[in-house]
């Protein structure tokens, strides 16, 4: 029993983390069809500038400086690069560049920060350890989950109900379309861009403030990427579904076979769902008939 | 070459045979070019030293995988990150196949071979589907083919540092082993090269470039579009793994965390530095990849920044990588060996007709 709360708690948690990378991937899928691997890089980034600067620079300015750095790669990445290569055939080459962001930033994040390991507090999180079921647990952990399930459902009832959402999700849909109806896409998939960003950021300084931040970061970001495909490539709902089957899944491996296995089960499964359900739980089928 | 020839006939037109009939001769010009450089190339480096030496046989293994990576990016269009997995397949493979008794040159024909199979078995599933999911395969490959040779190496006595094996042509010293080796690495390169062309300009050359244009098209003219595709991730795989295990043969020790996510994409810089779809652009790509991390040091030197120490060297590298591919992917798609091909055409434009297709190299060239 002990085990099975320790499993469910410590999935829970990686939930929430690949949540929070999750989230700014799909939202910038959606805007412009251009799956970002660099969102990995963007969220360590963060992580890394609220952790190893906070004692230098001060909280406040480390955290604003976390927050906004990744929004303004991403918008900046956006206005350079992708704004001349959505649409068409180019998205091939769209993903080639975010590859090379993602190179960018490793590389500077080495230079910038070494391969040290820091840890920050954030003044006013709770700390210590709560019973669930008899079972202690450290409280940070269940609170980076709540926090990628906040984003979540902000996110998403913010892309349904207000305005820019749903110009958001047409020119995703068809760009032509959209812009004949009065939608000024540039703008729009600008704001989209530099908007996942920022949750980049928000998901820095919610793993800083509960993990001890270190360069492993980078290798555990890449296990949203089977998270967002089983929830489906183009839905927030089925990227947060997603991120906590792969946080149980990871969790239950870990607690019951060993951490060696983690890898070998996570990007299995993976191949598995593209084998079975390319779509994933709540994406679109993309159909193409000849 | 032969179905280009056998159709011209029924065209009939004069200025249409003028071109097509230039194009066989032109096709293997090209190609002669590309190995009589590397062949001057080698003889140049012979003679300087064995430092120098040592960096041309890593940039001659590199243009293996860069050719193949190519392929599969650049004429058919498929994004793969799995490079360093292939390379690792290939050199485990080597050691496998080692362990299971095949001698020398079989061993390598074994760790081709697996690769192709691994690739094919990763392949399987996103190769039906669009670019990003092949992507997404290989990045998966990576972690599994990373886990499971890290196992391997754990439990097989390869321990933390690796396996070790008799490096080729140690026997002889270590300046005449890096000569053989630059000497066997040109003809390797040679033969792919020749493969390469060949087959890119045949039947299944046609069918990659036009289902990578339009994939509805390509299935519309009966071309069988999964086989097609599953069949150039065979063969980059299998020369990929060929690749890795020369490495093993070269370098002589194997560790599975050297072939890192970091080296998958410097194989993508080079295909994208050298552009998409042109043998003589993977070769520039890989020659400046290769370069780089050499001439880093000096650089950061240059501008008064004191000699890097080979972690930031390494760091700097990456970032310059990914400059590039950046770099790259917005200015064009045809890199560096459609600009200098550009600027060929610019300066001697008139004195011939423009070719059809992306691979030429200007013959300007040393």
């Amino acid at each position: 029993m002990d085990r099975f709360v320790v499993s469910v708690t410590s999935g829970l948690s990686l939930g929430g983390i690949f949540m929070l990378i999750s989230l700014g991937i799909v939202l910038a899928y959606r805007a412009t069809g251009t799956f970002n691997f660099a969102q990995g890089q963007l969220v360590t980034f963060a992580s890394f500038m609220v952790a190893g600067w906070a004692a230098k620079m001060g909280v406040g300015v480390a955290l604003i400086a976390a927050l906004l750095f990744p929004a303004l790669v991403a918008a900046a990445f956006y206005y350079i690069v992708l704004r001349r290569l959505t649409g068409g055939a180019s998205h091939f080459t769209a993903v080639i560049a975010t590859l090379g962001l993602g190179s960018i930033l490793e590389g500077v994040l080495v230079l910038l920060f070494g391969g040290s390991l820091y840890d920050f507090d954030l003044p006013g999180m709770p700390e210590g350890t709560v019973s669930v079921l008899g079972v202690n647990v450290d409280v940070r952990n269940l609170l980076i989950c709540a926090a990628g399930v906040v984003v979540a459902v902000a996110v998403a009832v913010a892309l349904r109900f207000s305005r820019f959402g749903r110009s958001l999700l047409a020119s995703g849909q068809n760009p032509l379309l959209a812009s004949q109806g009065g939608i000024n896409i540039g703008i729009v998939q600008f704001t989209a861009w530099g908007f996942a960003g920022l949750l980049a950021g928000f998901g820095g300084v919610a793993y800083a403030s509960t993990h001890a931040v270190d360069p492993s970061m980078l290798t555990l970001a890449f296990a949203a990427f089977p998270a967002i495909l089983i929830g489906g490539m183009d839905s927030m709902i089925g990227a947060a579904v997603g991120s906590i089957l792969i946080g149980l899944f990871q969790g239950f491996v870990i607690t019951y076979s060993g951490a060696q296995y983690v890898d070998l089960v996570t990007y299995g499964l993976l191949l598995v769902v593209l084998l079975v359900r390319p779509q994933g739980l709540f994406g679109t089928k993309r159909v193409i008939r000849v | 070459m032969t179905a280009t020839t056998t159709t011209t006939p029924t065209a009939g037109a004069p200025a249409e045979t003028a071109p097509s009939r230039a194009r066989g001769p032109r096709t293997f010009r090209t190609l002669a070019i590309q190995i009589g450089v590397l062949a001057i190339a080698a003889a140049i480096f012979v003679s300087v030293g064995i430092d120098y030496l040592y960096v041309f046989n890593t940039f001659l293994l590199a243009v293996l995988g860069a050719v193949a990576l190519n392929l599969l990016m650049g004429t058919v269009g498929l994004v793969s990150i799995g490079n360093s997995a292939f390379l690792l397949t290939g050199a485990f493979g080597t050691i496998i196949g080692q362990k299971l008794g095949l001698p020398f040159p079989l061993d390598i024909v074994f760790a081709g071979l697996l690769s192709a199979l691994i690739g094919v078995v990763i392949g399987l599933p996103a190769i039906r589907l669009r670019g990003l999911e092949l992507a997404l395969a290989t990045l998966a490959g990576f972690f599994l083919i990373s886990q499971l040779a890290a196992e391997y190496q754990l439990g097989n006595g390869g321990g933390t540092a690796g396996f070790l094996i008799p490096s080729l042509y140690s026997s002889f010293g270590l300046d005449t082993a890096q000569q053989y080796w630059a000497i066997t690495l040109v003809l390797v390169v040679a033969v792919l090269l020749l493969a390469v062309t060949l087959i890119s300009r045949q039947r299944a050359g046609r069918a990659w470039r036009l289902l990578r244009e339009n994939e509805i098209v390509a299935r519309g003219v009966g071309i069988p579009v999964t086989r097609y595709k599953l069949i150039a991730f065979a063969i980059s795989s299998f020369v990929i793994g060929v690749q890795g295990s020369l490495t093993a043969h070269f370098s002589g020790s194997i560790s599975f965390e050297t072939f890192t996510l970091v080296m998958a994409i410097s194989y993508l810089a080079m295909v994208t530095i050298g552009g998409f779809d042109s043998i003589s652009g993977a070769m520039v790509g890989a020659a400046v990849v290769i370069g780089l991390p050499i001439l880093v040091p000096d650089a950061v030197g240059l501008f008064g920044g004191g000699s890097a120490d080979a972690g930031s060297t390494a760091a700097i590298a990456t970032v310059i990588y990914g400059a590039l591919i950046v770099f790259f992917t917005v200015s064009s798609r045809r890199g560096l060996a459609g600009g200098a091909q550009a600027l060929w055409r610019k300066t001697a434009g008139l004195r011939r007709r423009p070719g059809l297709t992306g691979d030429e190299e200007p013959p300007s060239q040393p």
